[in-house]
């Protein structure tokens, strides 16, 4: 008995004095190969934010690793069990997409795997399902409010009076769906048809698609896509439905989208895009954004519209920045000295009861999350309808803020 | 001779054939040697040339066949829902398998596994009929994944190879790519028949799948092509027997082609030079032989044959000839056969015609009386043909001839009696006028020939039947013979008399002539035939009536003619014989209405329009009632109400009496039985039959269905059959219906014959005496004493007498006084319809009661 628990103990150290000379990793699980721009900017923010405290949060070295899913959710998935099994790894920082964590997200709350999402907007990703914890933290635009803010923009302030869907045939955009069809209801516009595409879709598809939409035009277009199906539909509308105006999601940041779509075409769409307030930040100076960004871009004159995926950068470094001071809330407690499990489980619970607020580029956070219960469906996102702005391409392929 | 003709055109033919044969076999054998030195090298070479080419076609024909299945694949796996399923956003695992159920994938293939990224598989399709056997190690598969999923694609794609006898099974991976990164793989596999994409010929007995570094690439003999996009090569063996055997086959097609064309030109030139060569002088040795025989069957000829030439000179004959004509042919020769065979009788016309037939060289024949040497006539049937040469120039003549005497005199004896045959079936053989056949066709050519107006004399001796029942019928037939010559003589040539019946004769008229020319030349034939002949030195009195008709008055059609004629001739009977009358308008129109009567008679039968009427017969001594005689009448809505005389006659000649009487009877009897519930009891119906009824089964029944209580029916038989009738039948009959409680009455008795006999075998119930008998016994003592004898000869036989006609009350008591027992006549009651004698009975019954009242 007693040689047993000296085994017992023996293990226990081993394992807590590798833990304590190994440093803390940080997965970063986004699509590097075909979305660079989002994944390189969310790794830039983050590391930004880790950079501003020498890379130790809560008194530990971490490192970043970037884990390319490459838009593949069943490699996500295997970054996810890597993370389990990895008794270094204290947390998963998220990409763009969001059908990984849409599928996977029971195995996430399962097994306790701390996760931050930057990006990813799709609703309930962060609502865990009944009886379930909940290990899924956002600082990003939340779905749930982006369809009721772009219905917004393009029936209160656009004024459109004939609006038709776009959106991603994916978890993602099916998860949008419900939302914005109930907010245009909401504003007494149905929309005039809504219509699902193939994540792959191709350059004939978007033509047919564009094609059928103009037998009965709409007035406007909302919609919801990746970079590169949103780029071939943009410029299919262009031949098809010259005047429609357009709104969308920010899933064309994050890729070659500028690129790919002309200015004048952006332009004589009024193509508008949902962002966070970064942009509007930055037009006012902010000094949290400055510093940040002359850390990130190494020069002091650098601003957002240099960097590939503004928002990815912004939402990066404000969640991080979070997260270290939640870790070092977490310090305190006896469960960060323990496993990496019991690291995670004290991070969580200092997230959620954060003492401090925080101060961001987007705004100073203030307990930004809280434990999450059915009745509090928002408790686990730091950002509101209120920090949802619409931004415009310049002639350079930049965002600008449309204020 | 024709053995010798055979053996010389045998010789020929054998040396010309023996010549063909040498000729044609040496050029074989040239042919022979040529192909071996020249051309089998050559082929060898190419041969080598084709199994190279075929190897290189074998590997472009399966590296095509393997595109088109990866072809296949990769179209599958840009599916975007696939993608989907590939990334993770989706995991239906039926998805590849329905679209692959759906698509016409390659009969090839035996199925499909979906991989991820991760080499995990994601779902698998197994072809229709296919067990889905992978056949390949999972480190195989696992190994083509990795292969498949390297960032730069290969020049040449892996696959996977295994080969089983003639199958091969080829596995191939398809990566499923998502903007240019492999996030999935198809891997597929499909079963190759090699014997089927390579079948064995003449060049290669197998054709493998190997891949590089394979054992077969050792076999030196083997020919290797490498796939040009996969990684895969294709070895064919050559088929070295097959190499050799092909060789040998060249040589022997070669040889093969050279022989039939040889053979057959030299079979060409075989045939022509048999046309040409042999054939002619097979031909003019079979003509010889051919005319020898000719010459041989011209010699032992029958007929008589000869030859002349162009002039008609003769210059050959045969025996026959000798034989027929009785001339020597060397007396002859050079002599013109017509002049020393022909004589004074013979036809000029047929000479004339042979004449002709020479002058134009053409044929001929005919038939000839010829004279013999010794000027005997006979007849020949002669047959001149012109001969020419082969060339068409003619240079003479051949007759051929028969002696056709005895044949010549049968067929003119067949001829006369045929003559007389037709003669005799147009004319009577004892007058030798035409008869009615003659008649007949002398009538259809007049009616042929409608131009001219036709008038017919229709002539029957009066009592000429007494002539022949008197005097014989010798007599009968001298009488008819003089009426022919009488006929022949007063007519003109152009007339026809013809005789049409025993005693009846037609005179057909030159045509135009009338009716008027008609009479005067009836009349003078009449006044001859009335002239007494004399038979057998008896004197033979005959008349004749006439009826005149022609088509003249246009009364009558030329078919018609006969019969108006018949009715002249029966008006002039009518009005007293020995008489003439012409068919008048009159006449016309009396036949008219007979017809018209008989068309309504016929109707009149149908709808039944005969009635019944009934005079009352009496007791000559209570004049009570005592019967009623049946006496019809034709109650015609169109004519009124006809008494008999007016239609029986016609009704007798249209059979329809009859029918008439059998309505009568019906209707008597049931007329009758109607005055039963009144009271009135007819004790007796009397009806005239005819003898005929008497033994009619159907007036049998009639009877027999008549109720028994009801009136005694008494038949009224006419007195002639008393003397006509007696056959066993009508005896028959007559018990037959005695014994059905029918009386017998002669009806008329006295107008004819009045045959006692008659009356004792008939043994008759009564006798009716004729009215003639019985309307002069007031004013004549000797009519008054006749009929008090017949009376007491009725006593003396037991016959009641019943008088009829009787006129007046005084009739009626001297009748009564003299023994009569029954009287019937105007003096008491007239015929009466039924509803008028009901009537009548009544009163007369109420009459008599009152007499006897008052009595």
């Amino acid at each position: 008995m007693f040689r047993r628990a000296i085994i017992w103990l023996a293990c226990l150290l081993a394992a807590v004095s590798t833990s304590a000379a190994e440093p803390l990793e940080i997965f970063i699980d986004a699509d590097f190969s075909k979305s660079t721009a989002s994944a390189t900017s969310i790794t830039l923010g983050v590391r930004t934010a880790l950079d501003e405290v020498g890379h130790r949060i809560g008194g530990q070295d971490v490192i970043l690793r970037s884990m390319d899913h490459r838009g593949n959710v069943k490699r996500s998935f295997r970054h996810m069990q890597d993370l389990q099994r990895n008794e270094n790894a204290l947390l998963m920082i998220g990409g763009m997409q969001s059908p990984s964590y849409l599928t996977h997200r029971d195995f996430i709350n399962e097994n306790r795997l701390l996760t931050l999402l930057p990006w990813s907007a799709a609703g309930p990703i962060t609502r865990a399902a009944e009886g379930r914890e909940n290990w899924i933290f956002r600082l990003s635009v939340d779905d749930t409010k982006s369809g009721r803010f772009l219905a917004d923009a393009a029936v209160t302030d656009a004024g459109c009076e004939s609006i038709s869907l776009l959106l991603l045939d994916t978890g993602w955009g099916k998860a949008n769906h419900g939302p914005l069809v109930a907010a245009l209801d909401a504003q007494g516009i149905p929309p005039q048809s809504v219509n699902f595409f193939a994540n792959s879709i191709g350059e004939a598809a978007a033509g047919t698609l564009a094609e059928r939409l103009s037998r009965n035009p709409p007035e406007c277009i909302i919609m919801l896509s990746n970079w590169q199906g949103g780029a071939l539909l943009v410029n299919a509308l262009h031949q098809h439905l010259p005047e429609v105006r357009l709104f969308s999601h920010w899933g064309i940041m994050g890729g070659a989208f500028s690129r790919l779509v002309p200015h004048e075409v952006r332009t004589a769409h009024g193509l508008s895009v949902l962002q966070t307030c970064g942009l509007r930040r930055e037009q006012a100076g902010n000094q949290v954004l400055r510093a940040a960004l002359s850390r990130a871009l190494e020069n002091e004159t650098g601003n957002l519209a240099d960097l590939p995926a503004p928002t990815g950068f912004v939402h990066g470094y404000d969640l991080t920045r979070v997260l270290i001071a939640a870790a070092e809330q977490a310090a305190t407690t006896p469960g960060w000295s323990g496993t990496v499990q019991q690291k995670r489980m004290a991070l969580k619970t200092a997230l959620e009861h954060l003492h401090h607020p925080v101060e961001g580029i987007l705004k100073t956070y203030s307990m930004p999350f809280a434990p999450y219960t059915a009745q509090t469906p928002d408790a686990h996102e730091a950002l509101g309808l209120g920090d949802m702005c619409l931004a415009r391409f310049n002639s350079a392929g930049q965002l600008v803020d449309m204020h | 001779m024709p053995t010798d003709h055979k053996l010389r055109s045998a010789t020929i033919a054998r040396r010309f054939w023996l010549l063909n044969l040498l000729i044609l076999t040496l050029t074989m054998i040239s042919s022979a040697l040529a192909v071996r030195f020249v051309a089998l090298p050559f082929f060898r070479s190419y041969q080598y040339e084709a199994i190279q080419a075929q190897a290189q076609d074998s590997a472009a024909h399966l590296n095509a066949l393997l595109m088109h299945n990866r072809s296949m694949l990769s179209m599958i796996a840009q599916d975007s829902n696939l993608v989907n399923i590939a990334l993770g956003f989706n995991n239906n695992a039926r998805y590849l398998p329905d679209l692959l159920d759906d698509l016409q994938m390659p009969e090839t293939l035996l199925w499909v596994t979906f991989y991820d990224a991760f080499n995990a598989p994601l779902s698998h399709y197994n072809a229709p009929g296919h067990p889905g056997q992978l056949r390949f190690g999972a480190h195989e598969i696992r190994d083509l994944l990795k292969q498949s999923q390297e960032a730069t694609p290969p020049d040449r794609l892996p696959v996977l190879l295994k080969a089983s006898g003639t199958e091969a099974f080829v596995v191939m991976a398809t990566p499923v790519l998502h903007q240019g990164y492999v996030e999935g793989v198809l891997v597929s596999g499909y079963r190759l028949a090699t014997d089927q994409i390579f079948p064995a010929n003449g060049i290669a007995t197998r054709t493998y799948l190997v891949q590089p570094l394979s054992g077969i690439l050792q076999r030196s003999t083997a020919q290797v092509r490498a796939l040009s996009d996969f990684r895969l090569s294709v070895a064919l063996v050559p088929d070295e027997a097959a190499v050799l055997s092909a060789g040998r086959a060249v040589m022997a097609n070669s040889m093969t082609a050279i022989a039939v064309v040889l053979i057959g030109g030299f079979g060409l030139f075989a045939l022509v030079g048999k046309a040409v060569i042999v054939a002619p002088h097979r031909k003019l040795e079979a003509k010889q032989a051919e005319l020898r025989e000719l010459a041989a069957i011209a010699e032992r000829a029958s007929d008589s044959i000869l030859i002349t030439d162009l002039e008609g000179r003769l210059v050959w004959a045969n025996p026959s000839f000798e034989k027929l004509t009785g001339h020597l042919v060397e007396d002859v020769r050079g002599l013109k056969p017509a002049n020393f065979l022909q004589g004074p009788d013979t036809d000029p016309y047929t000479r004339g015609r042979i004449r002709n037939a020479l002058e134009a060289r053409e044929a001929i024949q005919v038939e000839i009386l010829n004279y013999r040497c010794d000027d005997s006539p006979y007849w020949i049937s002669l047959s001149i043909s012109p001969l020419q040469t082969d060339r068409g120039t003619h240079y003479g003549f051949m007759a051929i001839s028969n002696d056709i005497t005895e044949a010549r005199a049968q067929r003119e004896a067949i001829v006369a009696a045929k003559l007389e045959i037709e003669h005799q079936a147009l004319h009577d053989p004892l007058t030798g006028l035409p008869n009615r056949r003659a008649l007949d066709n002398a009538l259809q050519d007049r009616a042929d020939d409608s131009t001219q107006h036709s008038t017919i004399i229709r002539i029957d001796l009066d009592h000429f039947k007494y002539v022949n029942d008197t005097m014989g019928h010798d007599a009968g037939d001298f009488i008819l013979c003089e009426v022919a010559r009488i006929l022949r003589e007063e007519t003109k040539a152009t007339d026809i008399a013809a005789r049409v019946g025993g005693d009846e004769f037609v005179l057909l008229l030159s045509p135009g002539a009338t009716s008027e020319e008609g009479r005067h030349l009836a009349q003078r034939m009449l006044d001859r035939i009335k002239i007494p002949k004399y038979f057998d030195s008896k004197s033979i009195r005959v008349g004749a009536s006439f009826g005149v008709a022609s088509t003249h008055e246009d009364l009558l059609d030329l078919d018609q003619l006969i019969i108006g004629a018949d009715a002249a001739l029966y008006a002039a009977k009518d009005a007293g014989r020995n008489r003439i009358r012409i068919y008048t308008e009159t006449l016309h129109h009396m036949v008219l209405e007979r017809r018209t009567l008989a068309r309504e008679l016929r109707r009149a039968v149908a709808r039944q329009e005969f009635v019944p009427f009934f005079q009352p017969q009496f007791d000559a001594h209570t004049h009570e009632i005592v019967g009623v005689e049946t006496l019809v009448r034709w109650d015609s809505p169109e004519l009124g109400l006809l008494p008999p005389a007016q239609f029986l006659p016609v009704a007798e000649q249209l059979s329809l009496v009859e029918d008439i009487d059998n309505q009568i009877f019906a209707k008597a009897m049931k007329q009758t039985d109607s005055l039963r519930p009144l009271g009135i009891q007819i004790p007796k119906v009397s009806v005239n039959v005819t003898v005929e009824r008497i033994h009619n089964d159907q007036v049998f029944e009639q009877i027999r269905a008549q109720r028994k209580d009801g009136p005694k029916i008494v038949f009224e038989i006419l007195e002639s059959v008393l003397v006509e009738e007696q056959s066993d039948l009508f005896r028959f009959g007559l018990d037959r219906l005695r014994e059905a409680g029918v009386q017998i009455e002669i009806d008329d008795f006295g107008s004819g014959h009045a045959s006692i006999v008659g009356l004792m075998h008939l043994q008759p119930d009564a006798m009716k005496i004729d009215q003639r008998l019985i309307r002069p016994i007031l004013n004549d003592p000797i009519a008054l004493g006749l009929l008090q004898h017949i009376v007491g000869m009725a006593n003396l036989m037991d016959l009641k007498i019943v008088a009829e006609g009787v006129e007046t009350l005084e009739h009626a008591q001297v009748l009564r006084d003299i023994g009569c027992h029954t009287l019937q006549g105007y003096a008491f009651c007239k015929p009466l319809p039924i509803k008028e004698l009901k009537v009548f009975i009544l009163q007369h019954e109420a009459r008599l009661r009152l007499q006897s009242r008052s009595s």
